[in-house]
């Protein structure tokens, strides 16, 4: 598959100026959905430091042009606002460049320490010890999640 | 009639909660007007349209009634087969997420006894986490409601109650009692 061009990073900057509306996706299997819930499962979702790609600079259908990335893939979206949950987490503009997927759109959620100065841009590699809220941002972030298009088999 | 599953196939249905169902069945049709205190100590079952104490069941039910009442045995080896079955999702094992380690397995494994034990509720789904670990789900039908117990690699556990996509509970399990407590939580 042929990365589009709007997703090569073409000598663009980085971008931290998101809105709570806007929107984050994410790709998902069939075996990922949630049927009872109607949601995505609590146990595929990882967090920190999840992969994203920013609604302002890609659409949903882009999510494939990864490494890994299929063409039964899924998408879902949650909005940045989501993200935000709590204060526990921030999104973060982070383009891959990469010769085979570059991806200009490329976010990750990671986490945000109450004691960070405003602006700051959280590292990569955070951890957060508390397994309940962390279980607990990983449960909102699938009762948020808005399936963009539907996984095949 | 007597309302409960009857084939053998749902023989590991938990038997408390067709009672509960249909308890909450004659509740919708204003039938039933008293609140029992707590829901475990449920011992009745609708038959021919009468709830009648599970005592008083005629004999030709008794048996069906007898094949919920699953020996503690049967129910161990039902999910020790489950957890030793479970699905390693390939694209986890490409990602390098580990799969769950023996300590979690075995705390999955008492967790889900414990929990059977005290409520007689056997988990929807055990699955792997891509959090290196175990999830338990648990699905209360009636409530639209469900109890999720992740026990990770380390040992650490955590649970939660989900409700029609709103978070009702979620804590830390650091003790039988936290357990009991968020499963008593789930079935209230």
């Amino acid at each position: 598959m042929k990365v589009p061009e709007h997703l090569h990073i073409n000598g663009r900057g980085l971008d931290q100026n998101f809105t709570l509306q806007c929107k984050l996706f994410r790709s998902f299997r069939l075996d990922e959905l949630d049927q009872q819930e109607h949601s995505i499962i609590l146990e595929s979702i990882k967090f920190p430091d999840i992969s994203c790609n920013w609604d302002r600079y890609s659409v949903a259908q882009d999510i494939k042009f990864r490494r890994n990335g299929k063409e039964t893939d899924g998408c879902y979206s949650i909005t940045v606002e989501t993200a935000k949950f709590e204060e526990i987490a921030l999104p973060v503009h982070d383009p891959i460049n990469d010769s085979e997927y570059p991806n200009y759109a490329h976010v990750e959620i990671r986490i945000k320490k109450q004691t960070d100065p405003q602006d700051h841009i959280p590292e990569k590699g955070r951890k957060l010890n508390s397994k309940s809220k962390k279980m607990m941002y990983r449960q909102n972030l699938a009762n948020k999640a808005l399936i963009e298009f539907m996984a095949i088999a | 009639m007597l309302i409960a599953p009857t084939s053998c196939d749902v023989e590991f249905e938990n038997p408390s909660q067709w009672v509960r169902t249909s308890i909450c069945l004659e509740k919708k049709e204003n039938v039933v007007s008293t609140e029992p205190e707590n829901e475990k100590d449920f011992q009745f079952v609708l038959v021919d349209g009468k709830l009648i104490h599970k005592k008083e069941i005629p004999a030709h039910y008794q048996s069906t009634l007898q094949r919920y009442q699953s020996t503690l045995t049967g129910i161990e080896n039902h999910i020790k087969q489950i957890i030793e079955i479970m699905h390693f999702p390939q694209q986890w094992i490409d990602d390098g997420v580990d799969q769950p380690s023996k300590l979690a397995n075995e705390i999955a494994f008492k967790t889900a006894i414990d929990i059977f034990s005290e409520q007689k509720l056997l988990p929807s789904f055990v699955r792997p986490s891509v959090e290196e670990g175990i999830l338990l789900t648990y699905w209360n039908n009636y409530k639209q409601r469900s109890l999720k117990v992740e026990i990770y690699n380390d040992g650490e556990t955590a649970g939660l109650i989900n409700q029609e996509k709103e978070i009702l509970t979620c804590v830390d399990i650091e003790s039988s009692e936290d357990l009991k407590s968020l499963v008593e939580n789930f079935i209230s």
